[in-house]
């Protein structure tokens, strides 16, 4: 099975740099779909179907929070695995994001290993490699 | 606090650039000669129990090769000056992040602005006392990385 994710961030070098990293893990990955903000996830995810979401914190326009927040309004999203992927290293924030229902956390810079670590602890995915 | 601030800006710069951008930096010395002199700034604040600008200056001629070790390869139909203003953001904001950790501990959340890029006159006049100002040879061109206290919320 090849997975549809969405990759959330402000950054086009760090959407890009994710993508690629994606693709290197050998998890078997579908369509990857971008936004650079919380508002432009909500809009793909209305109009295609993902996955996994990896998504930044700091944003503007809608931060990872706010994302977070409006995806736990929706029934259909509510259960959509998110991996925040950010530069941000408090343990206050941690325990924030696991009350919220993170699935995982990857802190900026981050390799490969970690991204297909990751993926095989959230969705039981093996590397093909 | 498990780090000075001198020591938290060095091995953030350190991990951001050797992890993401495969790029050799340290710590400038005299005996490094003269350096290409940044020409390029990148800032961002940070709110939380110390507030404060961290900024990042490196030589323009530095960004194409920073971009191209982030991406590992360039698409034909990008705008490459665009991409390296991008490509140094983003390693201002990791820089932030990791630095704010080995300076302030796990424990205070800081909310960080989103990372833009400012002319070196306007980078002069932001933020206040002037806390750390460190200077390194990234690539062999200058690259300097200034902490300023600022208020929370002054852009």
């Amino acid at each position: 099975m090849a997975y549809n994710i969405l990759v959330v961030d402000d950054s086009a070098v760090t959407r890009e740099v994710l993508t690629r990293t994606l693709k290197l893990a050998g998890i078997p990955v579908g369509e990857i779909f971008h936004a650079a903000n919380g508002e432009e996830a909500l809009r793909v995810l209305d109009e295609q179907w993902a996955d996994m979401v990896f998504t930044d914190i700091n944003m503007p326009v809608m931060d990872g929070l706010q994302f977070m927040e409006e995806l736990h309004k929706r029934p259909d999203w509510e259960r959509l695995p998110v991996i925040v992927v950010s530069t941000e290293g408090s343990k206050s924030r941690m325990d924030d994001l696991e009350k919220m229902g993170i699935s995982g956390y990857i802190r900026k810079p981050f390799t490969p290993e970690q991204i297909a670590g990751m993926i095989e602890r959230v969705m039981g995915a093996q590397p093909n490699v | 606090m498990s780090e000075n601030l001198e020591e938290a800006v060095s091995s953030a710069l350190l991990l951001v650039m050797e992890t993401s951008a495969f790029m050799t930096v340290w710590p400038y010395q005299e005996t490094d000669g003269d350096l290409a002199q940044p020409d390029v700034v990148a800032s961002m604040t940070f709110c939380g129990p110390f507030s404060g600008r961290l900024t990042l200056h490196v030589a323009s001629e530095v960004l194409p090769l920073l971009t191209q070790n982030m991406l590992g390869e360039l698409d034909p139909m990008d705008s490459v000056e665009e991409k390296g203003r991008d490509a140094l953001r983003e390693s201002l904001n990791m820089i932030c992040g990791n630095l704010l950790t080995a300076w302030q501990g796990e424990d205070p959340i800081f909310n960080l602005s989103p990372p833009e890029i400012v002319s070196p006159e306007d980078a002069r006049a932001l933020g206040t006392a002037v806390l750390a100002s460190l200077r390194f040879n990234l690539e062999n061109t200058l690259a300097v990385v200034e902490v300023r206290e600022s208020i929370c919320g002054d852009q």
